[in-house]
């Protein structure tokens, strides 16, 4: 069958436009491998190239200049069983030049078809990444000053399976285009052709011509590279087959114990990074959950980690908690130099019931005259301690506060440790806990 | 059964409970754990989820992707957004099913990676070239990101439209107590396609906001897609009239579903005649607010936007019925304000607008009610 419909012919290009030549050799390979018209997905970029389309008999897809690539790699993820080919110019190669780049890295098995005729044809004839230097176009009309980029060279680095560069005028033109969409992987021609509207006009070329660039800019004719290898863009899976997700809520917390909250509690847990702070306040979170309690977190944390402040806010409610913010904290834990830093200006705003409880060590550090309650914790002692040490201070911390306000039991505590942790984890906690409450227990 | 999660990781949900099987993202705070989380549970179900090297791919493959039946959604945030514009052009003209996810943060530009806004309303609406609307929705808690996620994969299919969904830093980022089990009875509507003998043409209306038929890549039928102006045919067209009609029904689509597509919540106060309306965080703190005074024994009314665009208009202009004095209070520079002072007429319309990144406290709000 023919892939090219007759009706549409001739070819509207300008006279003496290769890219007709072009397309009727695709049409040949397509014949040669005959594949299903429904099963071909010809995506055309921005361009003289992007009036192929309606001339195909063929799926088609005309989207954004130079992303051609992304439209064609999404089709192809989401449907292997089509045979996807891009037409896209030397200009679609310069602004999706990456997009290029990166389908060679994940060679994904698509087959790109260059027309690059060195210059933006539909625009008027402006220079492209693949003119020539010295060449006359109408953005560089004292002659081209940039290298030419070797689009072959660029993809064949990258990962691309089979890599080609050929002109419009070679007999065998067909015979290397079906090679290319047969090839598995990231298939792409550098097809070399006129564009007589500019800058065949403006520049002394024909087909000799082409010889002796292909030459001078040392990008050879012919086969450069032909290594089918697996497509590398997503695990492999059986894509064609999509489980249906399931309908129902996962499992979740249930309330187990009794909690003595009497009204809204914001908490701010502020220490240093490496003191699991956001993970302590997660699991003082679902205890507090498993105690009939609302609670909600927020989390404030530099870009670095290992390092600097980590504070963690709890609002914990009897219901749905509705605004998140925190003006006047109830209750704030200070275990570090870097947390308190980091609050220290909303330490300003706090009013004479907000109980604190901080790091023996920091108590001094507090410059502000309080009429708060102010709990010393012995921070130092657990460091040390090699059941707790830096990481797990967070967690004893919030063990030591809540048997002093004795919101809800340790034992919810220690239950949403089990709940929430890989069991190596779980144990590291549950041991830190159980060395305080012991401790607590005994002093 | 409660569970303890942020609003990103019930947009994950929400959208694997539609039956989302494509996503493709590129990092970016505050919307990465979408990414990541997407990227450990998509292959489970064989569904593909992708990074890619930009924001210009991850848009750009799903909708590859969606040409092909797939159901893709994409996240990122402001600036994600802006690298977004042209494809959502093309989805807006291909008409496309697509989701998009705004993880909003502050800005213009890099802004405050880590900071909280609700500044991309107004740049939502008019995000690409020509003007044409999407669908926007903008839920305010955990249990709204599960449910108006599925929300926004429903209409995206029967109106073959983007649909964003605009969250932000604290809303994506803050974990709450949520049970989402009703949310696992939602329906979930699947693509509808064209019947294989038929004789198809992807851009066919009869009425100007009927909805064209679909059929994917590979299917039975040949699928002509493209981003310029068409016809019927999706082939490029010159005539006047083919042109006139398919950029009308770009807007009549969307303006005809507009009592369908609005979803708000009124909580009307016999006799009040002050009203606030909120979307998003802010409509938390406006409850708490509301629920103080009239403790206190003051009226006041309270409408909840969950779609933000189009406009409301009718939900809007019924709860506006007997009210003196209408407050917007907002994490922008005014961006809702300007839509309301519309409808207001002679009202009394007071902005309450807050940009430092942090969240209005119902107290600020309360200072308004007197």
């Amino acid at each position: 069958m023919d892939y090219l419909i007759k009706e549409t012919l001739p070819f509207k290009f300008c006279p003496g436009c290769s890219h007709g030549i072009i397309l009727k050799r695709l049409d040949e390979a397509l014949k040669t491998l005959n594949l299903p018209p429904n099963k071909v997905v010809i995506v055309s970029d921005i361009g003289c190239v992007g009036l192929s389309d309606h001339h195909f008999a063929t799926n088609t897809f005309h989207g954004q200049h130079g992303r051609s690539i992304t439209y064609a790699t999404g089709i192809k993820l989401a449907n292997p069983g089509l045979a996807v080919i891009v037409l896209i110019g030397d200009g679609g190669c310069g602004i999706g030049g990456h997009h290029l780049i990166n389908a060679s890295r994940r060679n994904v098995d698509l087959t790109v078809l260059v027309f690059n005729n060195f210059n933006f044809g539909m625009t008027g004839g402006e220079h492209s990444v693949t003119t020539p230097p010295d060449s006359f176009t109408t953005s560089t009309p004292a002659g081209c000053i940039e290298r030419p980029m070797d689009i072959c060279a660029t993809v064949a680095v990258n990962g691309a399976s089979f890599v080609a560069r050929a002109t419009a005028f070679e007999d065998s033109l067909g015979g290397i285009i079906a090679e290319a969409i047969s090839c598995k992987g990231l298939s792409l021609l550098d097809i070399w052709e006129f564009c007589t509207a500019y800058y065949v006009s403006r520049n002394p070329i024909n087909r000799k011509s082409f010889i002796v660039l292909s030459d001078k800019l040392n990008m050879p004719m012919g086969i450069i590279k032909k290594t089918p290898h697996r497509e590398r863009a997503v695990p492999p899976t059986d894509r064609q087959s999509f489980i249906t997700p399931q309908k129902e809520a996962p499992g979740g917390l249930i309330r187990k114990y009794h909690n003595n909250l009497k009204e809204k509690v914001r908490i701010i847990l502020a220490g240093s990074a490496g003191q699991k702070v956001r993970s302590a306040a997660s699991i003082f979170s679902r205890a507090a959950i498993l105690s009939g309690l609302y609670a909600a977190q927020k989390d404030d944390y530099p870009i670095t980690i290992m390092t600097g402040y980590s504070v963690a806010e709890i609002i914990l409610h009897s219901k749905p908690i509705l605004y998140t913010g925190i003006e006047v904290p109830d209750l704030v834990i200070i275990i570090s130099r870097d947390g308190l830093n980091r609050i220290r200006d909303r330490l300003k705003s706090i009013k004479d019931e907000t109980m604190i409880f901080i790091d023996d060590a920091l108590r001094d550090q507090l410059d502000i005259e309080f009429r708060n309650s102010i709990y010393r914790i012995p921070v130092q002692d657990w460091v040390e301690a090699k059941e707790v040490g830096r990481k797990n201070l967070a967690l004893v911390a919030l063990g030591y506060v809540l048997n002093k306000n004795q919101l809800f039991p340790i034992d919810a505590l220690k239950d949403a440790i089990i709940s929430s942790a890989p069991t190596n984890i779980a144990d590291e906690n549950l041991k830190a806990l159980n060395y305080w409450e012991r401790l607590a227990i005994e002093g | 059964m409660l569970e303890f999660i942020d609003g990103n990781t019930a947009i994950v949900r929400g959208a694997i409970y539609a039956g989302c099987n494509f996503f493709a993202g590129y990092p970016i705070t505050p919307a990465t754990s979408i990414l990541l989380e997407m990227i450990k549970e998509l292959p489970k179900l064989n569904g593909i989820a992708i990074q890619v090297e930009d924001e210009l791919a991850a848009i750009g493959v799903c909708l590859g992707a969606a040409t092909t039946g797939r159901k893709a959604m994409t996240a990122t945030s402001g600036p994600g957004i802006s690298l977004y514009s042209e494809n959502i052009g093309l989805a807006i003209m291909g008409e496309v099913p697509l989701v998009i996810v705004d993880v909003q943060r502050m800005g213009p530009s890099t802004g405050g990676a880590t900071k909280n806004s609700e500044g991309d309303i107004q740049f939502i609406r008019w995000v690409t070239s020509g003007g044409y609307p999407a669908i926007a929705l903008c839920p305010i808690d955990v249990e709204t990101c599960f449910s108006l996620t599925v929300k926004a994969f429903n209409l995206s299919e029967e109106y073959r439209t983007p649909v964003f969904i605009l969250s932000s830093k604290e809303l994506g980022l803050t974990r709450d107590t949520v049970d989402l089990s009703p949310c696992y009875r939602l329906p979930v509507r699947e693509r509808e396609y064209a019947h294989p003998d038929m004789e198809y043409l992807p851009y066919k209306f009869d009425e100007l906001d009927d909805i064209p038929p679909y059929s994917p890549f590979g299917g039975p039928h040949i699928l002509r897609f493209t981003t310029s102006i068409h016809d019927e045919r999706g082939i490029l067209t010159n005539d006047p009239e083919k042109i006139d009609r398919k950029l009308r029904h770009l807007d009549a689509k969307i303006k005809k579903a507009v009592n369908k597509i609005a979803l708000t919540h009124l909580d009307r106060d016999q006799g009040a005649d002050i009203l606030i309306i909120s979307y998003g965080m802010t409509a938390r703190s406006v409850k708490e607010a509301v629920e103080i005074a009239r403790k206190k024994g003051k009226k006041v009314s309270h409408l909840i936007l969950y779609t933000l665009w189009p406009v409301p208009e009718r939900d809007i202009s019924l709860a506006l019925k007997g009210i003196k004095k209408v407050i917007v209070p907002e994490l922008n520079n005014g961006q809702y304000l300007h839509e309301i002072s519309k409808f207001v007429a002679q009202r009394e319309l007071i902005g309450i607008q807050r940009l430092d990144g942090n969240l209005i406290p119902p107290s600020h709000i309360l200072a308004e009610l007197h």
